[in-house]
C-alpha cells in the first residue's frame, strides 16, 4: 500500500474509533476496554546487566545461530550476533520516522496492517512503534537460524510497549526464523508484525510466547504470500495474564501453502486467545492448521479459526482442526471454525473436539498397572507431544517439551 | 488357592447384575466362564480387575490377601491382568512408552530394578513373536487404528509382557479370524504354568479345544449355576442354555 491518502485517512478513523468490545463477535471474549487509557512505555536501555538472558532459556549459541536480544524495545548489541553483510541478510531497527509513501513503498511499512490490521495494529502503526526490519535478499537461503529474544520489563499496569517489525523474503528467500517473548510484570506487550513473501519464498517461523501470569499482549502477524510462497507459523503459548494472539494471512498468488500450528497452555488465572484468518484469494493454495489447547485449572483458552476462500480460489485445500483438553471442571475452552467459501471447487475441511480426558482411557491405563496420575501424565504428553513435533528446531522443541511435561506436572498438582 | 472369590455381588445404579459369586482357581489351572450375553461375564471381569462404579461386597483374595480395597493399578501390580473384550485406543500414546512404563511399575512392586531400554526391546521382541504381533503395531499408538483381531492380539501381547499371576481373558477369541485364533490360542498355551492362573471367558467351544480348561462355570443371571469339566463346554455347544434353565427351574 503506497497510497498516502489511505494510509491518512485511516489513521484519523481510528482516532475517532474506540477499542472493540464483546459486542464485536471477532473480540467477544477477550477485550481491553481500559486500552485508551494506557500509558506508553517509551522504549529504554536498561541497567548493565540486566539484559543478560536467563540461562534456562532456549537461545541458541550464536554459533549456531544469529541471536538477537531486544530489551524493552532497545538491540543489545553486547548480547547480539547479527548476520554478517555477506550472508544476504540484513537485521536492523526499523526506523521510528514518519510515514511517507517512499519508504512505505520501500520497507513495506503498514502496507498489509492498513488494509488487514485491527484496532491495535493501526494504532501501533499511528504510534510509529519501532522494531525490527529484516530483509533476505532475494535467492538467499539462510544458512544458519535467526531467533530474537524479545525481553519486555513492564512493571505497571496499564502501560503499553508497542513494537513493530517487518520482514521481507525476496524471491525464493529462505529462512528459519524464532522468536522468544518473555513479558514480565503486569504490563503489555503489543506487537505487530507484517511479512512479506516473495514468489518462491520460504519462511519457516516460530513463536515462543513465555508471558508472566498478569502480563498482557496483544499481538497481530499479518503475512503477505506470494506464488509459490510456503509460510509456516509455529505457536508455543505458554502463559499469560490476558493474551490476544491473531495471525493473519493472505495467499496472493497460487501454488502458495501455509501452515499454521499452536499449542496453547493456560494455566491458572490465565487466558489465551488466538485466533487465525486464513485468507486463500487465489487458485490452487493450501492450508493447514492445527490448535491444540491444554486447560489448566481456572485457565481459558479461545480459538477462533476463519478460512475465507475467494470466489477465484478454485481448487483451494484448506484443513483446521482444533482440540481442546480440559483438565478441570473450573477450565474453559471456547473454540470456534468460521468457514466462508464462495468458490466451489474447493476441499475445506475442519473439525473441533474439546473434553476432559476419558474415564474408559485411564482404566485402561491403570488396569495395567499405572497409577491415576501416571496415567493422565501420558496421555496429556500424547496430546502435545504430537503437536511439538512439528516445530522444526530441535533445540526449541526439546526444550517445549521439557517445559510442557513441567507445566503438566503442576497443572496436575492442581488437579488433584 | 490363588484366586478365591466369596459371594460377590455387584451393581450399578442399584440394579444387582452380579449375584453372589462363588469361584476358585487354583494355581496354574485355566478356567473357563461361558454364559448367555448380558448374564455378568464381563462386570465379573472388571471387578476383579478393579473397576470403580459397582456398588460390591463379598471377597476377593489373591494368594490369600483381600484385595476388594485395592486401586486398578495395585492389583496389576500384584499380579491380576484383564484382557478387555473391548480393548480401549489411547491416542497417541506409543504402544512401547507404555508397556515400558506398565513393565516398570510392576518390577517396581515386585522389587525388582527398571528395565533399561535395550533390555526392555528385547523382551517386547521376544513377547511380539508369542503372538506374531508386527514390528509395525509395536510402533503404532496403543489400538490405535488397529482392526478388532489386532486389538485382541495386542491384549495377549501386553499379558505376556506383564507376567501375571491371574490371568483373565474376556471374550479374546471374537473377532479373531481362524488363523488369528490358533495363534493366539497357541502363544497363551505357550504361557500356562504351574504358577500362573486363567479365567478364559468365552461363547464358543472351539478356543476351548485350543486352550484346554480344567474347569468350566455357567455363568447366568448373575450367578455360577453349573460346574464341570471340558465336556461341559461340549454339551453347551450342542444344546445352549435354555435345558441348564429348565434344570434350574425344577430344582427350585
Ligand atoms: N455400567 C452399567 N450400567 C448399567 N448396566 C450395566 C452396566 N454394566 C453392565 N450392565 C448390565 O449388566 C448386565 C451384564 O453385563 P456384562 O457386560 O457383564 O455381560 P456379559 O455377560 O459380559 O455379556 P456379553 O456376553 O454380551 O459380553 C447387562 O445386562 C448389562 O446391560
Ligand atoms: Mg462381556
Amino acid at each position: 500500500m503506497t497510497n498516502r491518502p489511505h494510509a491518512v485517512q485511516s489513521v484519523d478513523k481510528l482516532r475517532k474509533q474506540v477499542p472493540p468490545n464483546f459486542r464485536d463477535e471477532d473480540w467477544k471474549y477477550t477485550q481491553f476496554p481500559h486500552f485508551q487509557q494506557y500509558k506508553i512505555q517509551p522504549p529504554s536501555v536498561p541497567g548493565i546487566g540486566k539484559g543478560i538472558p536467563p540461562s534456562d532459556l532456549p537461545i541458541p549459541s550464536i554459533d549456531e545461530a544469529w541471536v538477537v536480544v531486544v530489551r524493552n524495545g532497545v538491540i543489545q548489541p553486547h548480547l547480539s550476533h547479527l548476520p554478517e553483510p555477506s550472508s544476504g541478510i540484513s537485521v536492523c531497527s526499523l526506523p521510528g520516522t514518519q510515514m511517507g509513501p517512499s519508504e512505505e513503498s520501500e520497507l513495506g511499512r503498514g502496507a498489509i496492517a492498513l488494509k488487514h490490521g485491527h484496532y491495535f495494529s493501526q494504532w501501533a502503526l499511528e504510534q510509529n512503534a519501532a522494531g525490527l526490519l529484516i530483509e533476505v535478499k532475494k535467492n538467499v537461503v539462510a544458512q544458519k537460524h535467526l531467533l530474537i529474544h524479545t525481553i519486555n520489563d513492564i512493571p505497571e499496569s496499564e502501560s503499553v510497549l508497542p513494537c513493530h517489525h517487518v520482514i521481507q523474503l525476496g524471491p525464493n528467500a529462505s529462512l528459519t526464523f524464532s522468536e522468544v517473548m518473555e513479558g514480565i510484570g503486569a504490563g503489555m506487550s503489543l506487537s505487530l508484525h507484517e511479512i512479506h513473501m516473495g514468489f518462491g519464498s520460504s519462511l519457516k517461523h516460530n513463536q515462543l510466547q513465555l508471558w508472566g501470569n498478569t502480563h498482557e499482549c496483544i499481538q497481530q502477524v499479518l503475512v503477505n504470500q506470494e506464488k509459490e510462497s510456503q509460510y509456516a507459523h509455529f505457536a508455543y503459548c505458554a502463559g499469560g495474564g490476558k493474551v490476544r494472539n491473531q495471525l493473519t494471512v493472505s495467499q496472493e498468488g497460487p501454488f502458495a501453502h501455509t501452515e499454521l500450528t499452536g499449542l496453547v497452555l493456560p494455566g491458572a488465572g490465565e487466558h489465551l486467545d488466538n485466533q487465525t484468518l486464513m485468507r486463500h484469494c487465489t487458485p490452487n493454495c493450501s492450508s493447514r492448521q492445527r490448535y491444540r489447547a491444554l486447560v489448566g485449572h481456572n485457565g481459558t483458552s479461545v480459538f477462533n479459526g476463519k478460512v475465507f476462500v475467494d470466489p477465484e480460489a478454485q481448487k483451494t485445500d484448506a484443513y483446521q482442526h482444533h482440540a481442546s483438553l480440559l483438565m478441570h471442571e473450573t477450565a474453559v475452552s471456547n473454540a470456534k471454525p468460521e468457514l466462508e467459501i464462495y468458490a466451489d471447487d474447493v476441499k475445506c475441511s475442519h473439525g473441533a473436539t474439546t473434553g476432559m480426558l476419558d474415564a474408559g482411557e485411564i482404566h485402561y491405563m491403570r488396569s495395567r498397572g499405572l497409577s491415576e496420575i501416571q496415567a493422565r501424565m501420558m496421555l496429556q504428553d500424547a496430546f502435545v507431544r504430537d503437536l511439538l513435533d512439528s516445530l522444526p528446531v530441535e533445540t526449541l522443541r526439546s526444550w517445549c517439551l521439557n517445559h510442557c511435561v513441567d507445566r503438566l506436572h503442576a497443572l496436575n498438582q492442581l488437579t488433584v | 488357592m490363588l484366586l478365591e472369590i466369596e459371594n460377590l455381588r455387584a451393581s450399578v445404579e442399584g440394579k444387582e447384575i452380579l449375584k453372589g459369586i462363588n469361584l476358585r482357581i487354583p494355581a496354574g489351572e485355566v478356567h473357563a466362564i461361558m454364559g448367555p450375553n448380558g448374564s455378568g461375564k464381563s462386570t465379573l471381569s472388571s471387578v476383579i480387575a478393579g473397576k470403580d462404579g459397582y456398588e460390591i461386597s463379598g471377597s476377593i483374595r489373591l494368594d490369600g490377601e483381600e484385595i476388594m480395597d485395592w486401586a486398578p493399578e495395585i492389583r496389576s501390580r500384584a499380579g491380576i491382568f484383564l484382557a478387555f473384550q473391548y480393548p480401549v485406543e489411547l491416542p497417541g500414546v506409543g504402544l512401547s512408552s507404555f508397556l515400558r512404563a506398565c513393565v516398570n511399575e510392576s518390577r517396581k512392586h515386585r522389587g525388582e530394578p527398571e528395565l533399561d531400554a535395550s533390555a526392555f526391546l528385547a523382551l517386547m521382541r521376544e513377547k511380539a513373536t508369542l503372538v506374531e504381533l508386527s514390528q509395525e503395531l509395536i510402533r503404532r499408538p496403543v489400538n490405535q487404528g488397529f482392526s478388532g483381531g489386532e486389538k485382541k492380539r495386542n491384549e495377549i501381547f501386553q499379558m505376556a509382557m506383564l507376567d501375571p499371576k491371574m490371568a483373565i481373558l474376556d471374550e479374546t477369541d471374537s473377532g479373531l479370524d481362524i488363523d488369528a485364533l490358533r495363534i493366539v490360542a497357541e502363544g497363551v498355551n505357550k504361557l500356562r504354568h504351574a504358577e500362573r492362573s486363567m479365567l478364559v471367558i468365552t461363547h464358543y467351544q472351539r478356543l476351548l479345544e485350543y486352550i484346554i480348561p480344567d474347569r468350566v462355570h455357567v455363568l447366568m443371571d448373575g450367578a455360577i449355576v453349573m460346574n464341570g469339566d471340558r465336556n461341559l463346554a461340549l454339551t453347551l455347544e450342542e444344546k445352549g442354555y435354555d435345558w441348564i434353565r429348565a434344570e434350574q427351574e425344577v430344582s427350585s
